[in-house]
């Protein structure tokens, strides 16, 4: 049986990274924009009667062609899960969609003939926007994050940061040893109350307020600086305890930033996937409804 | 005393690695000090912690610190034991079990950490804390949730009222329906497409009172049936309609087509009045509505002898006057004529409007001593005789006793004691000769009488009893010819009838049976188009009108179309009023007879309307309307 010989050229193009927003010298963005300007300047030249909306010829044909675009957008989600090559890659079917999902920005628009209400219409209008515009953000993130992700962590996997995190905590556990009660029980909070993360907005800030290293850090810090006497009392066990709980600051500040950007690589889908299912719903009950009352 | 300091450790598999360490002392400290005897290496054990005792047969521990010490759950900062106990001590994460070794004085303090250090993060952590699972619903979990709010409010509900709750019966108070509304979301307002038209607003709340079935569109019969539209009749014959119209692109063949096929069919209601595009948007205004037909009609209807027309602005012929050929009582003969071909109007009427409306005229002077009596000017002006109907739009027709009588009277005698002035009744002829002969006979009576009282005594015998009677009939002989003159008079130049009358002369030049020629007057020179006077009220009526210099009634006073295209042209004018085919014309109905059916009649048969005695017009259109059903195909 013959088998195709992928083409050289082609081959080598995916083999080098080449972004899929910039796949094939931005072909879908190039076919988008094609789309889009013709469908405004159709929307210019066709005169309907008495005005512009979903129930024209021409609105009727934008709205199967965005309905049609919905629904091949959302099988990204089950054609990522298999992988293929060339003109049909994943890489391919992802720059398609990003460019084609945006085309529908201008599409759906049209197609609305800016007709909005308070109706299954206006929604199903509604969702499709939520889900262009998280999508936009996952671009935006996609592009910009991975770099200042990597640059943040330092060859460092999140297992290493866990790793990390509880090796200073018992290097911690250590040097607090010698340390009198009123300094354990700071670094003893240090150890187990310190909340590396919280909620949506905690994670989405890269910080935690009330954290108990800083705290721990920052109060032995003014021992140091504010009374002599305790230094001399405390002697080197205090300052390696401090400089030790100044690592972990630092390893924290790295960690929270890193599940900041891993938030923002993340959160667009938890909006973008589930939309895209509502969007579905309204749209088959949108279109339900007009050959209800046809 | 020795104590043996047992320190137990256990392998992973198990195994216990035991060490001992003999110390000969009295008491053994406990704590996390390296210079403690028992070194317990843990945050949660005090520096100096505790102290183990021994005394006699018995064993202390005493908390040395601020931090107690447990014995089988309880805490204490001090306990006792005897030798022959083992007591367990619980320190931090340690635990001391202190005992006397058997056959041997050593009291033995073996210790082991019975809690394993754990580290604060476990690796199976990772999750939870860099993604954001753990945080935030799951994605294909809400994505359920949605699908299935989706499908249950948008889909469900809606399907659920149009099934159960059928409002069919329009005749069924909407106020009723609002009361048992549950929920929000029903297939009325969830599902309505866009905004309805101003007239269909309270429909709004009714899908079900146009769209009888699923699926199906909505049919002519809905429209014209449940006492909306039952009395609206198409422009034309749907078949003249359809060969009418342009041909078709082959593209806008494909649509027509394609709207067949799924049940959207041409020359329905529906196929122009498009609902749910806003207030106005129900009724189409465009000119092309009218032009894709009107334009070059007779190249495709051949049997039309309506005038082709296209856009206002470019190819609308001039206005066709219908004026009176012949007048008549009850059936004037009109006839269509354009105002390019100078038509005149034989209303069998003389009126010169220059002579009314001259500045220093002798009307203007005979004026003077009306004024009071009729709230005239300086001058007569069109309103003093042309009054606007309730609606604005059009005049009311002229009544000569209303209008012309305020200044022609039909006055011919003054009784000089009472002032009653005796009156002729205007519009009837016979009647007039009659009432004058009638009033000279009489005087000539009384004369008689009172001629016979002033004589003085009655003579006796015949000859003065014929005298008499030669008298009497002298003196009615006289007031006869008296009468006939005044008659012939009033029927003849400088009468107060030939003024304004065309006069039937009397066939017996000895005879006064005077007549007066048919009058008919156009009440409106254009009963196919709607004007509002009204809405041009910035205007002087001269403006457009001229009657200032028009001397003869048979002028016929209408503007022409370059007269409206000073200010108006077609709809896609930006310098001018932007005016289509309907700001003018109608497209149904009821009465509009001409414009729902194409009228087949002969040119000339036209039938003016008989007049009417009720002159409280309501509405000019209506009027216009009651006017083009009479004189249905007079062109």
């Amino acid at each position: 049986m013959a088998r195709t010989k992928p083409n050289r050229k082609t081959h080598r193009d995916d083999a080098q990274h080449v972004s899929f927003l910039r796949h094939r010298n931005f072909r879908y963005l190039k076919l988008a924009m094609l789309i889009s300007i013709v469908a405004i300047i159709a929307y210019f030249f066709v005169d309907p009667t008495p005005r512009h909306n979903g129930g024209t010829w021409y609105g009727y044909t934008l709205g199967t062609i965005g309905a049609g675009l919905i629904v091949w957008l959302t099988l990204l989600g089950i054609r990522k899960r298999a992988i293929t090559q060339g003109a049909w890659s994943l890489k391919a079917w992802t720059s398609a969609h990003v460019y084609l999902g945006l085309s529908l920005l201008v599409i759906a628009t049209l197609h609305t003939g800016f007709q909005f209400g308070w109706n299954v219409h206006t929604l199903a209008y509604t969702l499709m926007m939520i889900v262009i515009i998280s999508g936009a953000f996952g671009i935006y993130f996609y592009s910009n994050v991975p770099r200042m992700m990597s640059e943040n962590r330092a060859d460092n996997t999140q297992q290493e940061m866990i790793a990390e995190l509880n090796a200073i905590d018992a290097q911690l556990e250590d040097a607090a040893r010698p340390l009198s009660a009123q300094y354990v029980s700071e670094v003893q909070r240090a150890i187990n109350d310190t909340k590396i993360t919280g909620g949506l907005f905690t994670r989405l800030s890269g910080r935690v307020n009330k954290c108990a290293s800083m705290r721990a850090l920052s109060r032995l810090r003014a021992v140091t600086e504010g009374s002599t006497t305790s230094v001399d009392e405390a002697g080197e066990d205090l300052g390696s305890v401090i400089s030790i709980l100044d690592r972990k600051s630092v390893m924290l500040n790295r960690v929270r930033r890193h599940i900041r950007y891993k938030t923002l690589l993340e959160l667009w889908l938890y909006v973008h996937v589930p939309f895209t299912i509502f969007l579905l719903g309204a749209l088959t009950a949108h279109i339900l409804s007009v050959f209800f009352y046809w | 005393m020795t104590f043996i300091i047992r320190k137990i450790r256990r392998r992973p598999n198990g195994q216990e690695v035991v060490r001992d360490q003999p110390v000969l002392k009295s008491e053994l400290t406990v704590g996390r000090a390296t210079d403690c005897d028992i070194y317990l290496p843990d945050l949660r054990v005090s520096l100096n912690h505790a102290q183990i005792e021994a005394a006699g047969t018995s064993i202390r521990v005493v908390a040395t610190s601020d931090r107690p010490v447990q014995v089988k759950n309880k805490l204490g900062n001090r306990f006792v034991f005897s030798h022959k106990d083992q007591a367990e001590v619980e320190i931090g994460p340690y635990q001391l079990k202190i005992y006397k070794e058997e056959g041997s004085d050593s009291i033995v303090v073996a210790t082991e950490r019975i809690e394993e250090k754990t580290p604060t993060l476990q690796p199976e952590d990772e999750s939870k804390l860099f993604s954001l699972k753990k945080t935030l619903p799951g994605k294909r979990s809400s994505a359920w949730f949605l699908t299935v709010l989706a499908v249950a409010g948008s889909i469900f509900v809606p399907l659920y009222y149009f099934y159960t709750d059928r409002k069919a019966d329009v005749a069924e108070p909407i106020q009723t329906r609002a009361d048992q509304e549950l929920i929000g979301i029903r297939s009325d307002q969830w599902w309505l497409s866009g905004e309805m038209s101003t007239a269909h607003t309270s429909l709004a709340d009714n899908c079900n009172s146009c769209h009888l079935n699923a699926f199906e569109s909505v049919k002519d019969e809905t429209c014209l049936s449940s006492g909306c539209h039952d009395s609206l009749r198409n422009h034309a014959d749907t078949t003249d309609l359809k060969t009418a119209r342009e041909p078709l692109s082959p593209f806008g063949m494909m649509l027509r087509q394609t709207a067949d096929f799924v049940g959207k069919a041409d020359m329905r209601c529906a196929s122009c009045h498009l609902e749910h595009n806003g207030r106005d948007g129900i009724i189409l205004t465009t000119e092309s509505l009218c032009g894709d037909c009107h334009n070059e009609m007779d190249t495709r209807l051949a049997d039309t002898d309506l005038i082709n027309v296209g856009y206002f602005d470019k190819d609308h012929p001039n206005f066709r006057a219908t004026v009176v050929v012949e007048p008549d009582r009850q059936n004037p003969l009109t006839r269509r004529v354009s105002l390019d071909e100078n038509p005149t109007s034989n209303s069998g009427l003389k009126f010169p409007h220059d002579i009314h409306m001259e500045a220093g005229g002798a009307v203007e002077n005979d004026l003077e001593g009306l004024a009071d009596t009729y709230g005239f000017g300086e001058k007569l002006v069109c309103e003093d005789c042309h009054k606007a109907n309730t609606a604005g739009a059009l005049f009311l027709p002229i009544q000569m006793e209303k209008h012309c009588g305020m200044c022609h009277s039909l006055g011919f005698d003054k009784d000089p004691e009472t002032g009653y002035v005796r009156t002729l009744r205007h519009g009837e002829p016979e009647d007039v000769v009659a009432s004058m002969r009638d009033f000279y006979n009489s005087t000539a009576a009384v004369l008689f009488e009172s001629s016979n009282e002033v004589g003085g005594r009655r003579r006796p015998g015949d000859v003065a009893r014929l005298r008499q009677d030669r008298r009497l009939v002298d003196a009615l002989v006289g007031a006869d010819e008296r009468s006939n003159d005044k008659i012939r008079e009033i029927f003849n130049e400088g009468g107060a009838c030939f003024d304004c009358h065309t006069i039937v002369q009397p066939s017996d030049p000895e005879s006064v049976d005077y007549n007066i020629s048919p009058v008919s007057v156009e009440e409106t020179f254009m009963p196919k188009a709607i004007f509002h006077h009204d809405s041009h009220d910035n205007m002087d009526c001269v403006d457009c009108h001229d009657a200032e210099t028009s001397g003869e009634a048979s002028d016929v006073l209408m503007p022409g179309i370059d007269n409206c295209l000073d200010c108006h042209r077609g709809e896609t004018t930006v310098n001018f009023i932007p005016s289509n085919c309907l700001m003018c014309h109608e497209y149904h109905d009821e009465d509009h007879v001409p414009f729902m059916t194409p009228a087949k009649t002969s040119r000339h048969a036209a039938l003016w309307p008989s007049r009417k005695n009720d002159t409280a017009d309501n509405s000019a259109i209506a009027a216009a309307m009651e006017l083009s059903t009479t004189i249905a195909g007079g062109k």
